[in-house]
């Protein structure tokens, strides 16, 4: 697997006489307990330090004691002015003052604009928006990067992306499940943009370990276009399906594709009779599969899923009150901005869950709010 | 499950200091573990790579918890206080800690350095590891180049 390196690691240059004295595995170790802004500034110490900050090591333990600490580091994809700036931001305990620092990619010089599809162990993967179509998975705090082979596109086809990693095969798969009109239907197919019962499906799998594409056919269900990219919990990945009017089943439901064996699950919704399910977005709160309804107004019902697979274990954790954010995100000062397309039409998103318990809430026009679900209170973040 | 007279140690530093610890004690070094449990008949345990200042402070350290009776919030401030040493010994205790294998000592020792080195500055963090700057200008350049967004 060749990854493009910007720089140039060679046999001899392994670090020998890092920190001292410290054999390498303790200097990893304190590395790895040190939030990701210091790791970065270790490498200007001297040669050493800069290689040993990129040991793959590294991230497994930086990883582990994330999850001990509870530290949350969020990326930022900003689609203004231009669909390209990435942003970074960690939370500290001990610092007030978190500032968000931009970083470019290497890649930007020829891919102006991307979205990104999804991110997992700290690698982010990200489609080139313009005709090219080229799918890129970078690491951020290496700048490595690998441009992965183009898949078969069909016209007028319907995309719906997840980028995922299994625990247990260790492997890294990004999943391009796409709808496309029968060559027959294509005139009807244009007409009725959405409906998708008559619509050809195909479920093309790019695995990183072997860096092909597979596909393995049809799929049966037909997914909200807004519930891509798919949200990764216990290695499957998960999206919402269309309603029932543009499906035999009644209701939404969660579909999940387990990235082990390539196969595709139904996640039961809560039983209560009151969820609807017309409008509801997936996210990952604590490590638990969750969904939020939209309730109207910006509320939101927050169901967690405590035990993955158990629909007796979905719990109604609280419900986020109606909140209209006071400061407004640079998207909708500017105006004449069509937010339409923003959050698939909702104004409000779930991102994560803080250490405090607090839960990072994301509402239209990009601002960041932190919710208190004790004390029902809402936290702006300045921008 | 206690014997009469419980197993005492004697455990001799690099510079020949001997120490008297209790087995049960002890042991929370992996390394004293796995010598007293393939039954090492010598009178002293010679611990080459750990001086006698740096054995008293981790004695002192196994002590406490191994105190049953000591509760998470005493151990805390313990922790609080016995990190408190300048920074050259707390690299001393954390070499040793990994020579003897002791991983409450290591996560201690660890997290407290990890503590310190986040906010120093780079020049800082050199001469506190001891550490020559061997990046040649245009190296240096390059390297703030790229991460140069962590030091805004």
């Amino acid at each position: 697997m060749d990854f493009k390196n910007r720089k140039c690691y060679k046999e001899e240059d392994e670090p020998t006489n890092s920190l001292s004295c410290l054999p390498n595995e303790i200097a990893l170790d304190i590395l790895s307990r040190l939030p990701i802004k210091s790791v970065i500034q270790s490498r200007f110490a001297c040669r050493s330090w800069n290689l040993l900050s990129c040991d793959p090591l590294l991230v497994h333990m930086h990883m582990s004691m994330t999850m001990i600490y509870q530290r949350v580091c969020l990326i930022f994809h900003s689609k203004y002015p231009l669909r390209n700036q990435l942003h970074f931001l960690e939370f500290l305990d001990d610092d007030d003052n978190q500032i968000v620092r931009k970083f470019d990619t290497p890649f930007s010089d020829f891919t102006p604009e991307f979205s990104v599809i999804g991110s997992v162990n700290g690698l982010l993967c990200l489609i080139d928006s313009s005709l090219a179509d080229s799918i890129y998975i970078y690491n951020p705090f290496t700048r490595d990067y690998k441009v992965i082979p183009k898949s078969i596109k069909i016209q007028d086809q319907i995309v719906m992306f997840g980028f995922g990693f299994h625990p247990i095969t260790k492997e890294y798969k990004v999943i391009k499940i796409v709808y496309y009109p029968n060559a027959n239907n294509l005139k009807i197919a244009r007409k009725c943009n959405g409906l998708m019962t008559s619509l050809r499906s195909d479920v093309q799998i790019y695995n990183l370990g072997t860096n092909e594409w597979s596909s393995i056919g049809e799929t049966p269900y037909r997914l909200e276009k807004r519930s891509s990219p798919g949200v990764l919990v216990s290695g499957r990945l998960h999206w919402m399906s269309q309603l029932a009017k543009y499906t035999s089943r009644p209701g939404r439901i969660i579909v999940s594709f387990d990235l082990s064996n390539d196969s595709f699950r139904e996640i039961p919704n809560p039983d209560s009779g009151a969820l609807k399910w017309t409008s509801s977005h997936l996210a990952v709160l604590g490590g638990f599969l969750s969904a939020a309804t939209h309730l109207g107004n910006g509320a939101l019902d927050i169901w967690v899923m405590k035990e993955y697979g158990v629909p007796e274990s979905w719990v109604k954790m609280f419900t986020l009150g109606a909140y209209s954010p006071r400061i407004i995100g640079p998207e909708l000062q500017n105006g004449g901005v069509s937010l339409h397309n923003f959050l698939g039409g909702n104004s409000v998103r779930i991102l994560c869950v803080m250490k405090t318990g607090e839960i990072l809430v994301e509402y239209k026009g990009g601002t960041l709010v932190c919710y208190n679900p004790d004390t029902g209170e809402f936290i702006e973040f300045k921008s | 499950m206690s014997s009469p007279e419980e197993k005492t140690l004697i455990l001799k530093s690099s510079d020949n200091e001997e120490f008297l610890v209790k087995e049960s004690v002890a042991v929370q070094c992996i390394t004293i573990k796995n010598l007293v449990e393939d039954g090492c008949d010598l009178d002293a345990i010679p611990l080459l790579n750990v001086d006698s200042k740096n054995l008293a402070w981790i004695i002192e350290f196994m002590e406490k918890y191994a105190d049953s009776t000591s509760t998470d919030a005493e151990k805390k401030d313990f922790d609080t206080e016995f990190v408190k040493k300048p920074f050259n010994d707390v690299l001393g205790l954390i070499l040793a800690a990994n020579y003897l294998n002791f991983p409450a000592l290591m996560d201690v020792m660890c997290d407290a350095c990890a503590n310190e080195m986040k906010l120093w500055s780079v020049e800082q963090v050199r001469e506190k590891f001891h550490i020559q700057n061997d990046y040649t200008e245009e190296e240096e350049k390059a390297v703030r180049a790229e991460n140069f967004w962590a030091f805004e």
